[in-house]
C-alpha cells in the first residue's frame, strides 16, 4: 500500500475575512429591521469575539446581548420618531438584568455553563460527491447538505494524474426560492410540513461541479499550474448529483419534538419557573411561596440594586453594558452572601435550573445525533460537452469516454459522546458504451465507512474534527469504460482497490470556511505519476452559517 | 395599571390583568409560573405560538402578586438561533391605561419575573 496524496488545503483568508469585515460598513438598520434582527446580530457579533469573552462575559451573555439589542431598537426607533417602540424597549433594558434571576444562579455558581452547539455539526456535504470527480476531498458522502447553499472548492485529484480544481455548487431549490421570495430565508422557520409537496421539495437538493482545469480557455487546461478560474466555459462541467433526504431530523425545531419540548416546559420548566417566582418574591417583596410576609431585611438592599442597575444601564454606552452587568452581578454576589435564607432558595432554583437544562440539553443532543438517510443519483462527466476529451499530460486517450451514473445510498449516525460513523454503499453504471464494445453497463460496486471524532475546541476556533474513512471499490470493467494510457501505464485494469483515509477538518469560527487536510493510502497508484506527496489548496464554504449572520 | 419600571407595576384592587405571550417562530417554549398572591383565571397556557392567561389583583391595599416566566429559544441543528425568533409579552389592566409589551430574544437562559403592588 502506498501514499497516493496528501492534500493540504492552505486558504487565503485574507479576501474572505475582509468581506466578513465589509458587514460592519453596511447601511444602518431601521426600526422595523432591527426589531427583527437585534438579538441574532448581538448573538453574532458575541461570537465572533467582538464582546463578552471574559468568563464572567461569557455567563452573563443572555442579560448582556439582550440589553444591547434593546439599547439599538430604543435608540433607533426614537430616532425615527416611534416613541412607543422606543419606549417599550428602553423599559425592557433594565428588566434584562435585574428582572433575569436564571442569569444570576449561573453567576453565582451554582450550576455548571451551558452547553453550546454552535459549529459543531459536521455532518454536512458541501464539496463534490461524484465519484469520479476530480478534487473530492471525501472518501465517504455525508448525509446532509446545507439547506440553502453550498459552495465548494477542492483542489486535486485522487484518481487522475492532473492537477484538476473542482468546484461544487449545491442548492435546496426549495430554499433558495423561497430565499428569493421571503427575502429572509431564515426567518421562515424550519422545514414545511412532512407529507406535503413542499416538504418532499425540501429535502432534494441538485449540485453541479465545475472542472477549472477543462475546457477551451487558455491557461485553465489540464495540468496546467495557473491559479483556479472558471471562467463559465460549459465545457468544465464535470458532473451534477441530484440528493434525496429520505429521513433527517436532526434539527430541534422540527415538529416532530413538539412534545419533547411541550414535556419539558409542563415539567422541569413548570418547576423552575416557579422556584424562581419564589425566590424572587422573597427577594423583592418579601413573601413567601403562598404570598404571606416574612422578616426579610434584604429587600431594601436589593431594590437600590434594581434602581440602581436601572440607571447604570440607561446611562451606559452599549460598549459598556458588559463592564456594567459584570459590575452590578458581583454587587447582587455580594447581597446574597450576606443573607444564608436567600443562599438557601437560590440553591434551590439553582438545582431546578439545572435540572432543565439537563434535560434540555440531553435532548438537544440526541435529536442531533439522530440516524439520517438519503439517496444521491450522480453523473460524472468523463468527457466534454461537445464529445472531446479532456486530456491530461502524459495521457493517451480514445476519441470519447463514457459518462458515469453512481447510485449511492448514505446512511449516517451520531453517538452522544460525539462521534458520527457514516456509510455509503453504491453502483456505477456507464452511461453508454463504444460501438462494439463487449464490456457490460455496470461499472462497479463500492462501500465506504467514516468515522468523525470532534476535537476538543481550540480557542478562536471551532471544533476541528479528525475523520478515517475506508473504502472499497469492485472494478467490474475498466475503470474509465475504455482503454487509457495515463504516464505510460495502461489504465485498464480490473479487480477490487481499496482506499484509506486520514482527514484533519478545521473550520474558522463564524466564516462558514472549513480547511480540509487529508491523507490517503490507496493498493492501486497507476494514475498518479509521483510517487511523492502533494499539496493543494482548497476551500469549502457552507453559506448557511454566514446566511445566519447580520 | 400603571408602569412603574419594565417589571414593575402598580394595579387598581381587583383590577382584572391579562398576560399575552406571543412567540414568532415555532417552536414555542414559554413556561408560566403560578401565582403568588392571586389565583390565574385561566392560566397561560400554551396553544401554538399564543399562550394567554388573566388575573385579578387582590382586594387589600399593599397586596403583592408576582409571577416568573421561563423563555426558552430551541436552536436549530447547529446551535444557532433565527432571526426574529422573539417572544413578545403583553401585559395591560384596564383598557385605557398602559399596555407593557416587552420584547424577549435570545439567547437563553431568559426569564423574567413580573411584580404587582394593589395601591
Amino acid at each position: 500500500m502506498r501514499m497516493v496524496s496528501l492534500r493540504v488545503a492552505l486558504i487565503a483568508l485574507i479576501p474572505l475575512r475582509a468581506c466578513l469585515g465589509a458587514a460592519d460598513t453596511q447601511p444602518q438598520k431601521s426600526c422595523e429591521e432591527l426589531q427583527k434582527t437585534a438579538f441574532t446580530d448581538e448573538i453574532a457579533a458575541a461570537n465572533d469575539g467582538r464582546y463578552s469573552k471574559s468568563n464572567t462575559g461569557a455567563v452573563l451573555r443572555a442579560a448582556i446581548v439582550n440589553v444591547r439589542a434593546l439599547k439599538k431598537i430604543a435608540a433607533r426607533c426614537a430616532a425615527e420618531g416611534k416613541a412607543d417602540v422606543a419606549e417599550q424597549a428602553r423599559l425592557s433594558i433594565a428588566g434584562a438584568v435585574n428582572a433575569n434571576f436564571a442569569l444570576f444562579l449561573e453567576f453565582l455558581g451554582y450550576r455548571q455553563a451551558l452547553s453550546d452547539l454552535e459549529e459543531k455539526r459536521f455532518d454536512k456535504q458541501v464539496g463534490a460527491s461524484t465519484s469520479g470527480g476530480a478534487g473530492t476531498t471525501s472518501l465517504t458522502t455525508k448525509g446532509s447538505v446545507p439547506s440553502l447553499l453550498g459552495f465548494a472548492v477542492e483542489n486535486g485529484a485522487m484518481t487522475r494524474s492532473v492537477s484538476g480544481t473542482t468546484i461544487t455548487f449545491r442548492a435546496v431549490p426549495w430554499d433558495v426560492v423561497k430565499a428569493l421570495a421571503d427575502h429572509d430565508y431564515l426567518a421562515s422557520g424550519p422545514t414545511p410540513q412532512p407529507g406535503t409537496l413542499a416538504g418532499v421539495l425540501s429535502q432534494v437538493s441538485a449540485a453541479v461541479s465545475v472542472d477549472a482545469s477543462r475546457g477551451n480557455t487558455a491557461g485553465s487546461g489540464a495540468g496546467s499550474t495557473s491559479s483556479s478560474v472558471v471562467p463559465g466555459d460549459k465545457q468544465q462541467v464535470s458532473g451534477y448529483t441530484f440528493h434525496y433526504q429520505i429521513l433527517d431530523r436532526r434539527d430541534p425545531r422540527d415538529i416532530h419534538y413538539a412534545r419533547l419540548w411541550n414535556t419539558l416546559s409542563a415539567r422541569k420548566g413548570l418547576d423552575l419557573a416557579n422556584r424562581l417566582n419564589q425566590l424572587a418574591a422573597l427577594m423583592r417583596a418579601g413573601v413567601d411561596a403562598v404570598g404571606k410576609p416574612v422578616t426579610a431585611p434584604w429587600v431594601p438592599d436589593f431594590e437600590a440594586w434594581r434602581k440602581d442597575t436601572a440607571n447604570k444601564l440607561e446611562a451606559a454606552s452599549i460598549d459598556d453594558v458588559e463592564k456594567v452587568i459584570s459590575a452590578q452581578a458581583v454587587t447582587f454576589k455580594k447581597i446574597v452572601a450576606t443573607y444564608p435564607e436567600l443562599q438557601a432558595q437560590a440553591k434551590v432554583a439553582a438545582e431546578a435550573l439545572s435540572e432543565y437544562f439537563l434535560d434540555r440539553n440531553t435532548g438537544i443532543k440526541k435529536i442531533t445525533k439522530a440516524p439520517t438517510l438519503a439517496f444521491d443519483y450522480s453523473v460524472t462527466r468523463q468527457a466534454n460537452t461537445n464529445g472531446t476529451v479532456p486530456v491530461a499530460a502524459g495521457a493517451t486517450v480514445p476519441a470519447s469516454l463514457p459518462d458515469l451514473s453512481n447510485f449511492k445510498l448514505i446512511f449516517a449516525k451520531g453517538f452522544q459522546q460525539g462521534p458520527e460513523l457514516t456509510a455509503n454503499a453504491s453502483f456505477t453504471i456507464f452511461n453508454s458504451l463504444p460501438p462494439g464494445s463487449t464490456a457490460g453497463r455496470l461499472r462497479d460496486g463500492q462501500a465506504s465507512l467514516q468515522l468523525d471524532v470532534p476535537l476538543a475546541e481550540i480557542a478562536k476556533t471551532s471544533n476541528m474534527v479528525l475523520s478515517f474513512s475506508g473504502q472499497f471499490v469492485r472494478l467490474l470493467e475498466q475503470p474509465l469504460g475504455a482503454a487509457v494510457i495515463v504516464n505510460t501505464k495502461s489504465v485498464t485494469a480490473k479487480g477490487n482497490m481499496g482506499l484509506v483515509q486520514a482527514k484533519l477538518t478545521v473550520p474558522v469560527k463564524g466564516s462558514g470556511v472549513q480547511i480540509p487536510i487529508s491523507v490517503t493510502w490507496s493498493n492501486r497508484t497507476e494514475l498518479i505519476l509521483e510517487r511523492d506527496v502533494r499539496a493543494n489548496f482548497g476551500v469549502t464554504f457552507d453559506l448557511d452559517k454566514l446566511f445566519a449572520k447580520p | 395599571m400603571h408602569i412603574v419600571d419594565g417589571s414593575t407595576f402598580t394595579v387598581a384592587s381587583q383590577e382584572h390583568v391579562t398576560v399575552d405571550i406571543q412567540k414568532t417562530t415555532a417552536p414555542s417554549l414559554a413556561t408560566v409560573s403560578g401565582l403568588i398572591g392571586a389565583a390565574w383565571a385561566p392560566k397561560p397556557a400554551p396553544a401554538g405560538l399564543v399562550a394567554q392567561g388573566a388575573f385579578d389583583a387582590p382586594l387589600a391595599a399593599n397586596s403583592i402578586v408576582t409571577f416568573t416566566v421561563v423563555f426558552d429559544f430551541v436552536p436549530d441543528a447547529t446551535g444557532s438561533f433565527l432571526p426574529g425568533d422573539e417572544y413578545v409579552v403583553t401585559i395591560c389592566g384596564r383598557p385605557t391605561e398602559p399596555t407593557r409589551v416587552e420584547t424577549v430574544g435570545p439567547p437563553p437562559p431568559q426569564t423574567r419575573t413580573y411584580l404587582f403592588t394593589v395601591v
